[in-house]
């Protein structure tokens, strides 16, 4: 991932993720008990520059996943796994541990559900294998890094889980003649066959990550750019009109999200996705909501004329004549919308992505 | 009565230039995607609101459709960017062209032979503007250049009468004669000018280039022998992973408004990015028989065989059949197609073996792993085992750090005595170079990345040491570990007595070296 370049001083970030709780838990109500995450954030390096988003991050998915609305998973097979400033932790044993800790649980009953999910500075050792930088990486020891396809292979090849999920939000820039390392966990890898890999690198291979500062509902934060939209993707900016969230919608979000904050800045970012054995079909429903996404539009009309707002599938939702300094409250469902001036022969497309609550778009 | 919504007809297409390249996908009005693919999609939709991506070479180009009525929707595609001079491309110019044409058909070098086959080398600039930019001195592209045979004798420096160039316009051909065999496009590296951030230090590199056996179907017509080209653009210094290469009867030269170079490009550029898309129209090609370029098949084959799609299984196994005929048994491509082939089937790896690499990476990515149950597959102490452990990653053909640049052939010495006086040595050998003391030699020992990483591995893992396993992790073949573990094992013994050695060599480290031989 690459930094952004100026950034006030921020507290230590592992001082900022608080313990999440999940409310079913103490109400008695099931949780995902067959699932199982690692969550990565890389923020402090030594020879290389410090990053702002990883820790935080990697915090908010920890917390998504575990909280009841989100991934209902319990707190103990969350393995949350942070840099600190000052230290060379985390090494790849602490990585592994944590893999063969779930390993060793997902073997002892059925295990549906695997997250691995990497934020930190990384690079692209070729197009399918992306180095995960611990801290301790330096130009001497450029192979300090992760193999993303092995543990990718690790992890599918054990025919442990129905599902594995692998995020990666770090650089792919290449790095010529680098081996990352792969796990140290051994043993017998029975085949892979019945394991369904989704994999998303924040960008494409030879490309940078990027993060920079945020709004978040009114905080401005870092985060980096795939991350954010990933959580966004998550909170319900991909959940479709029956309120679930499908491989597809969600892997089109957070590429056409991390895309769009991207262009923001003037940068280019583009989400690279890879799914593996996938037998359910690009609908697999892998998170339900039960919330329909919608926005309050307020829709400012710099010219006088006779307006028709048409919806996805051409339903007329409002029209009338205006005049110039007026305005519409219009609430929209997610989807595109046109809005056509008759008068002026002027017409432009509006995005409803569900995220907002509510907008604002001059016409 | 019936209430049904009436259906229309929405044909997307890109068109322009790499438009069997542009992917494009089509969202419905609910943000959901609703089909996908290349080129052209052709859809029976309900009226609605409807946007479409096209994605081609890092550009993305979106728009938006309301669809009324049966519409014929066509994006042009976006301006493509490529080593290649060819018509199309808005980085190919007239001034590089019309000299890439030219030169393609002239030899270069003095005293060309008439029969043979031939390299030819374009190195150019985006542009003129570009290269005032960046070269402002006007040094020659071809600085650090040079061209070895098989034996890694140094046959021509990219410089002086070997060589036409513009230095202005930034462009250099190099074009040689040559008979059919393996030659090295040997790089000494640069280094970056002081106080220009974007410029960066470039390694050392080389490059196989094979110039292909004559074709027995071409035999008899004046365009008998194949001429390898090589395309290559500059920035500060060379951009490797921009090279392209093409195979066309040497008579022909270089065409810039051969279809099929763009389709190759395309193909190349994809494969780079781990995409392995094989165009309607280049299978059907291969379906008719219609291919007339080695090149096509050679990347085609690549590119299927690194898919995990069977879709095509009777078709590239006649391709796999015709490639030898074309360009010679005896070609690494050909041999590691072969292998390639094998593994994509589950059949046994046929009994090949190499001593010379091939020139796309994921053919040798394919002997390496080979290697590991089929060991004599790379022939020992070879040029190809030697160079397992250096390949750089950053584009689709082979290319490795390569050994110091050999003295100039003396004329007295025989080709025998050239050959042997540039055989490989020792890895451990290459790797020390002139330090002494053992501290000095342990610590350069430690800067090459397959003896630390493998160093690491030996002190992390905790199950039993295994050849092949540590083969897999490291990418290299079995043979190649043991002679590194070797290589260490012999350092270390020769620092038993020395007061401080570094840290990676404890003892545990060591018996556990020990205990894998």
């Amino acid at each position: 991932m690459d930094p952004v370049t100026a950034i006030s001083e921020t507290p230590p970030a592992t001082a900022l993720c608080e313990e999440a709780i999940n409310e079913n838990l103490s109400k008695g109500l099931p949780v995902n008990e067959e699932d199982y995450a690692v969550i990565v954030g890389v923020s402090h390096y030594i020879s290389l520059a410090p990053l702002d988003a990883p820790v935080t991050d990697a915090c908010r998915l920890r917390n998504w996943l575990i909280k009841a609305d989100g991934g209902n998973m319990h707190p103990k097979h969350v393995f949350f796994i942070p840099s600190a400033a000052g230290s060379n932790t985390p090494d790849q044993l602490a990585i592994d541990k944590a893999l063969s800790d779930i390993i060793q649980m997902a073997t002892a009953k059925p295990a549906r559900r695997l997250y691995f999910y990497f934020s930190g500075h990384g690079f692209g050792s070729n197009w399918e294998v992306n180095g995960m930088c611990l801290p301790i990486w330096s130009p001497s020891f450029y192979n300090a890094a992760l193999s993303s396809k092995a543990y990718l292979d690790l992890l599918v090849e054990q025919d442990l889980f129905q599902e594995v999920y692998f995020f990666l939000d770090c650089c792919r820039d290449r790095k010529i003649n680098t081996k990352p390392l792969h796990s140290m966990l051994g043993g017998e890898r029975p085949g892979g066959a019945n394991t369904m890999a989704v994999v998303l690198y924040a960008s494409e291979y030879e490309n940078p990550a990027w993060e920079g500062m945020m709004n978040n509902n009114g905080n401005l934060q870092v985060h980096g750019y795939f991350s954010r939209a990933l959580m966004e993707a998550l909170n319900g900016g991909a959940v479709n009109n029956n309120g679930d969230i499908t491989i597809t919608s969600f892997i089109d979000y957070v590429r056409e999200k991390t895309e769009s904050y991207a262009q923001e800045r003037n940068q280019t970012q583009t989400v690279r996705s890879d799914i593996r054995n996938n037998k359910n079909g690009l609908n697999y429903v892998f998170h339900r909501t039960g919330r329909v996404p919608g926005t309050v539009l307020t829709i400012s009309f710099k010219s006088a004329g006779d307006i028709t707002l048409d919806g996805p599938d051409l339903n007329n939702i409002k029209s009338g004549a205006v005049q110039a300094g007026d305005s519409w409250l219009v609430p929209l469902g997610k989807g595109y919308h046109q809005i056509t001036n008759k008068t002026t022969r002027s017409s432009a497309f509006i995005t409803i992505d569900g995220t907002l609550k509510t907008m604002n778009y001059d016409f | 009565m019936t209430s049904e919504t009436p259906t229309y007809r929405l044909t997307v297409s890109a068109v322009g230039v790499m438009s069997d390249f542009a992917h494009l996908t089509v969202y419905n009005g609910f943000l959901e995607d609703i089909a996908r693919g290349y080129e052209q999609l052709e859809l029976e939709l309900k009226p609605g609101l409807y946007s479409i991506t096209l994605k081609l070479d890092g550009n993305i180009i979106k728009e938006h459709v309301r669809l009324t009525q049966d519409m014929d929707f066509q994006i042009p595609t976006p301006p493509v960017y490529a080593s290649l001079v060819a018509d199309n491309f808005k980085s190919s110019h007239e001034y590089y062209a019309i000299n890439a044409h030219k030169y393609s058909l002239e030899p270069t070098v003095e005293n060309a032979p008439e029969e043979g086959g031939s390299i030819f080398l374009f190195f150019r600039y985006t542009d003129v503007e570009k290269r005032r930019e960046l070269n402002n001195e006007q040094q020659s592209p071809g600085q650090g250049f040079s061209l070895l045979d098989a034996g890694r004798n140094v046959i021509y420096k990219l410089e002086g009468n070997n060589i036409k160039e513009d230095t202005d316009a930034g462009w250099l051909a190099f074009h040689a004669v040559l008979p059919e065999g393996t030659y090295y496009l040997h790089y000494t590296g640069h280094q970056c000018r002081t106080g220009v951030a974007e410029d960066q230090d470039l390694p050392a590199r080389e490059i196989p280039i094979q110039v292909f056996k004559s074709s027995s179907k071409q035999k008899g017509s004046s365009d008998e022998y194949w001429q390898t080209q090589v395309f290559l653009t500059f920035g500060y210094g060379p951009i490797f992973p921009s090279m392209s290469i093409f195979i066309a009867p040497r008579k022909q030269g270089f065409v810039n408004n051969d279809e099929g170079n763009y389709r190759i490009d395309g193909l190349r550029h994809k494969f780079h990015n781990g995409v392995y898309i094989l165009p309607e129209k280049v299978l059907l090609e291969f379906e008719q028989g219609q291919w007339t370029s080695p090149m096509k098949g050679l990347l085609a084959a690549y590119v299927y065989f690194s898919s995990p799609e069977q879709d095509n299984e009777a078709l590239f196994r006649n391709v796999t059949e015709d490639i030898p005929i074309l360009l010679g048994q005896d070609t690494p491509d050909v041999k590691a197609l072969q292998i390639m082939a094998a593994q994509y089937y589950h059949e046994p790896i046929p009994p090949i073996s190499l001593n010379a690499p091939c020139m796309f990476l994921a053919g040798i990515r394919a002997i390496i792993r080979a290697s590991i149950k089929a060991p004599d597959v790379i022939v020992d102490d070879s040029l190809l085992e030697d160079i397992t452990d250096k390949l750089y990653n950053d584009m689709v053909w082979t290319s490795y750090q390569p050994a110091p640049l050999p003295a100039p052939i003396l004329e007295s010495m025989t080709t025998s005595q050239s050959e042997s006086a540039a055989s490989i040595f020792s890895v451990v050998e290459k790797i020390i170079g002139n330090e002494k003391s053992p501290e000095e030699i342990g610590e350069r020992l430690l800067q090459s990345q397959t003896v630390s990483t493998l160093l690491y591995y030996i002190d992390k893992l905790d199950h039993e040491l295994d050849v092949n396993d540590l083969a897999t992790r490291l990418q290299i073949p079995p043979n190649v570990v043991r002679k590194t573990v070797q290589h260490i094992l012999d350092f270390s013994e020769s620092i038993k007595d020395a007061e401080s050695k570094p840290e990676q060599f404890t003892l545990r480290n060591i018996n556990k070296l020990k205990n894998i031989q």
